[in-house]
């Protein structure tokens, strides 16, 4: 029985070890530093867009500390983002926010593209005050009672107007369309919003098609569809390689509908993956233009590829969270203040932002009945013999 | 003072201890790890259980999964009060239990083990597909916290706070601890412990043992259930993704890491694999790799999990 | 109408036959080692990667970076055998908890070293096969035709070569197999070995048609448990019929009921067959 004795002596021991330990590990804050948040998909099939974020993010912030800080209402501060692995889930979400708002004391998370995951910490942010600038798509992020709570990218339900008008302009014989989107909250949100635009454009949508994000295989589904032979297959946001797969197997299987991207892309890679001639036709809408010769971007493409690499890839989460974080940081010297209800009011006051994605603004109140959804131009883009061709801006 | 009451000394420190946590330690967010651990415990030492009698369940996941969406559900559709939720939801998830358990459980091993993960992906993909019920991809949000508990004239507890939550996981975690405790030391867990050993002797001494398998499926699933309902009644969110095949596993995990066979482990293991994470944040990119690696390293150095290295410390030293 | 049924029985098929190729290399180690080896999904990930990577920067043809991409990750293969699953053998759950850890690290690794991004293999054969109406890619041809090759050349080891029978022998019996002298550690890094090289080529075969991501392995080996789960653990037989039933149903499914059914059809199937013959169409109870 002396074993047993000394087992729950160990056991004990070990717990209060642990928690010990724990609170031994918190690092003073520093006075001028301000802690920001990224939450967002560092692991797992959501990485290829999370990085983005967290990525967009760092560039800025260094960019900031690089030049001496920012001024906030007369006092220098430099900024330390703090990353968090959200896994694409709602409970790495909730348990990442938890640790931010908590432990690491932070007020302003930026993130994430999972909408499980904001929907998931929503609740906590809100009652806590803490700004949440995120990109997921799910339409209840944002909402009125939602106050701290910002869409800092355009989702589906802004692109899904300009790209239906477009394809209604240039396909006037189109009458029919099938949406393709990932089965889970985001692809769900953005097979409405195209029902919707579509609907408006006077196309409609015969079939929305869900198959598990991550399905390279849409053989059976267009073997299916090709029977009722629409006019286009809309995809949405499947990402670029499942996107590109997508088109070459349409190409492949003969059918004779228009691909439409839901998302921007990157062409260079997406003509690769897909294979040049299976790539001819493809529209999609586009924030973000790499090949563009406007200074701010390419500046941006220099300091990025400087950071992370030549062979870094970007795809549109990047810049939208560079400029995010730039956006975050006016308001900041604007409100004069690191408090967040105050950064809140100046943020929705910011008028005509200039950032590598063009004028940002924010608007929404319609949609959403709140001013939190930033706006900006697109453009609509088809593939033409290997490259990209801008048709037409929007807004 | 002999060793008995010993032992019963050391057991109302370790109680009255856990009781006063929330007192001295203000932190939200260690209380948060707290009430993580806990419901981890209660999930491990259920699947510990079923896991003595020589079968491996991959659906832990799905029964936490289905005690959620339930007591959600009884709560937002129905009206209910979550303290009437919370039981139902345990025994709702029990009798899915032996649903589950009695055509399963005639298989063996690994062959039960995928039947499970079958089983599993099959509720997952039923909270996805059935969205009238379930919210589909999107999961529910909002959900409601407990009602709060008036005693008229003394107190009102309100769950906004951290602090209502712990305690509440923490009784449920006592409870889980009785009952598996005395169940081991009982004729039962005997019962349970020779099916592991060897089935067909144990059917030779007279053991009816799919009578005993079920029981402790049945009863893993009521636990599971009930840290659902907990779970998402802390959280206010529920959704698909989170109660996955790979959610299932890392239980396993838990188990496996911490000591199989011992009663302990399970607690040891999820103590120190959900600690683990909070200890890996040097490097955000890399923490999920250390993980694996951290799996790793610890299987090969301690095959018989952290309970067996410590048995083999503890006999080392009381016998030189 | 009888159009689509032909292409889904070929979708199916074709499918079906990458499906065969993963599972054979699982089942083969379940049958000589014991192990399910939950990493079996990123060694057929390493083999796409290794074919992309040997093909981009050397110029080499795709079907000769295949071969060349098997031989590696092998080799990788049995240097994991010998230092991570021999010490642990007779523990299947400590086993289950190694490869899982080995899973989790090299899925992320390729993610931290290789980017999140997809990466397409490109082939000199690309194009579209029309016959009767019905349209196959080359490329999907081409994984079908290399894993008729492999399952043939798998099945040809087995029954005629010495080693193959030797293999045999360990997973009837090998205590008895010992006994005859057959040295079970270089059969264990055999059956690894080849189980790895097959999960590397059904890798390379799927990266043309499919694209090559440090992700792509985490669904197919999914399938694959399914595959041997149906056919019988440690039956080859049963792998190639378990993997084309999958295939089919799997095309049948998302064809007739809906792009979610694809899965579902899968976990339906195992979950009936695991209640009716525990075994699995092929499977011996040893």
């Amino acid at each position: 029985m002396e074993s047993k004795k000394r087992l729950i002596l160990v056991i004990t021991f070990l717990f209060v070890l642990q928690f010990a330990l724990g609170l031994g590990l918190q690092p003073r804050a520093e006075a001028k530093e301000l802690k920001i948040a990224v939450i967002t998909a560092l692991s797992g099939a959501g990485a290829e867009w999370g990085r983005g974020v967290l990525h967009g993010a760092e560039l800025a912030a260094e960019e900031v500390n690089a030049k001496g800080g920012l001024n906030i209402g007369g006092e220098k501060y430099s900024f330390k983002i703090v990353a968090y692995d959200d896994k694409y889930t709602g409970a790495g979400g909730a348990a990442a926010a938890h640790k931010a708002i908590y432990e690491d004391k932070v007020n302003i998370i930026i993130g994430s593209i999972s909408s499980a995951s904001v929907l998931a910490f929503q609740d906590l942010t809100e009652k806590n005050k803490v700004l949440v600038l995120a990109n997921s798509w799910a339409r209840d992020v944002l909402k009125p009672e939602k106050p701290y709570s910002f869409r800092m990218f355009m989702s589906s339900t802004q692109l899904a107007p300009g790209i239906a008008q477009w394809v209604r302009k240039l396909y006037p014989d189109i009458k029919t369309a099938v949406t393709v989107a990932p089965n889970d909250a985001s692809g769900w949100s953005v097979a409405e919003d195209y029902v919707k635009s579509y609907e408006d454009a006077g196309i409609k949508v015969i079939s929305k098609e869900f198959p598990e994000r991550g399905t390279k295989d849409y053989y059976p589904m267009l073997n299916r569809i090709k029977a009722k032979n629409p006019g286009l297959i809309q995809d949405g946001a499947l990402g670029v390689g499942a996107v590109a797969i997508l088109t070459k197997q349409i190409r492949e299987l003969d059918l004779k509908a228009l691909p439409v991207g839901g998302a921007t892309i990157d062409p260079d890679l997406f003509v690769k993956l897909c294979g040049k001639k299976e790539a001819e036709g493809f529209i999609y809408p586009s924030i973000f233009d790499v090949n563009s010769k406007k200074p701010i971007v390419v500046n941006f493409l220099k300091s990025f590829k400087k950071k992370y690499g030549e062979k870094a890839t970007i795809t549109y989460v990047d810049p939208s969270f560079y400029d995010a974080t730039n956006l975050l940081f006016a308001a900041l010297e604007k409100a004069k203040s690191t408090d967040s209800t105050k950064v809140r009011d100046a943020l929705e006051t910011i008028r005509q932002f200039e950032g590598v994605n063009g004028k940002l603004e924010f608007g929404g109140k319609e949609t959403y009945g709140i001013d939190h959804q930033l706006y900006q131009s697109y453009y609509i883009a088809q593939i033409k013999d290997g490259r990209e061709t801008t048709l037409g801006w929007v807004r | 003072m002999d060793t008995v009451s010993k032992k019963s000394f050391y057991l109302f420190c370790l109680i009255i201890f856990s009781l006063c946590i929330p007192l001295f330690m203000k932190d939200p967010y260690r209380i948060h790890i707290a009430i993580v651990t806990m419901l981890h415990i209660i999930l491990a030492l259920g699947l510990s259980f079923v896991m003595n009698t020589a079968q491996v369940p991959l659906c832990q996941a799905a029964f936490v999964g289905f005690g959620a969406y339930t007591s959600t559900l009884l709560v937002m559709r129905l009206n209910f009060s979550f303290w009437l939720s919370l039981p139902s939801a345990g025994v709702l998830t029990a009798i899915l239990g032996i649903l589950v358990g009695l055509p399963t459980l005639r298989i063996k091993g690994i062959y039960f083990a995928m039947a499970t993960f079958a089983f599993g992906e099959i509720i997952r993909l039923l909270f996805i597909g059935w969205v009238g019920l379930f919210g589909g991809a999107n999961g529910i949000s909002s959900i409601p916290s407990p009602n709060p508990i008036e005693i008229p004239g003394l107190l009102t507890l309100e769950f906004q706070s951290k602090i209502p939550y712990y305690y509440l996981t923490l009784m449920a975690m006592f409870l889980c601890l009785m009952v598996f405790y005395r169940l081991n030391h009982s004729r039962i867990g005997r019962a349970c412990t020779a099916v592991r050993e060897s089935d067909l002797l144990a059917q030779c001494t007279g053991i009816d043992i799919m009578r005993y398998k079920v029981f402790a499926f049945a009863l893993n699933s009521f636990f599971a259930g009930i840290v659902g309902s907990i779970y998402a009644h802390y959280f206010h969110f529920i959704g698909p993704q989170d109660f996955t095949f790979w959610q299932s596993v890392e239980y396993i995990v838990f188990v496996i890491v911490g000591g199989r066979g011992t009663f302990a482990g399970p607690i040891v293991g999820s103590i120190f694999l959900t600690f683990l994470p909070e200890f890996l944040r040097i490097a955000v990119e890399f923490q999920v790799v250390i993980y694996g690696l951290a799996l790793i390293l610890v299987i090969l150095f301690m095959p018989k999990g952290i309970m067996g290295l410590l048995f083999k410390i503890i006999s080392k030293s009381s016998n030189s | 109408m009888e159009l689509i049924f032909l292409q889904t029985c070929i979708n199916g098929l074709m499918l079906g036959s990458i499906y065969v190729l993963i599972a054979l290399g699982l089942t083969l180690i379940f049958s000589i080692m014991g192990i399910i080896n939950f990493a079996h999904g990123e060694i057929f990930m390493l083999g796409g990667f290794a074919t992309y990577f040997i093909g981009e920067y050397y110029g080499v043809n795709f079907f000769l970076s295949l071969i060349i991409s098997m031989m590696i990750v092998a080799t990788f293969g049995v240097l994991i055998e010998r230092i991570i699953f021999r010490p642990l053998r007779e523990d299947p759950l400590n086993l289950l908890v190694i490869s899982l850890g080995l899973a989790i690290v090299l899925q992320n690794l390729a993610l931290i070293f290789w980017g999140p991004e997809d990466r397409s293999i490109p082939v000199d054969f690309q194009g579209v096969i029309k016959i009767f109406g019905m349209m196959f890619s080359n490329e999907r041809l081409a994984a079908f035709i290399i894993s008729v090759t492999l399952v043939i050349g798998l099945y040809l080891f087995i029954g005629r070569t010495k080693a193959g029978k030797a293999l045999q022998a360990v997973a009837q019996d090998y205590e008895a197999a010992a006994l005859q002298g057959i040295n079970i550690n270089q059969m264990n890094a055999l059956a690894f070995g080849i189980g790895c090289a097959l999960a590397s080529a059904a890798g390379s075969a799927m990266g043309p048609v499919f694209l090559v991501s440090p992700f792509m392995g985490i669904m197919p080996v999914m399938k694959a448990f399914i595959v041997i789960m149906l056919g019988g653990l440690g039956s080859v037989i049963g792998s190639v019929v378990g993997g084309l039933i999958l295939g089919i149903a799997e095309s049948f499914g998302a064809t007739y009921l809906g792009s979610e059914f694809q899965n579902m059809v899968g976990f339906i199937i195992l979950m009936v067959i695991l209640i009716v013959k525990p075994l699995g169409l092929f499977g011996y109870r040893e």
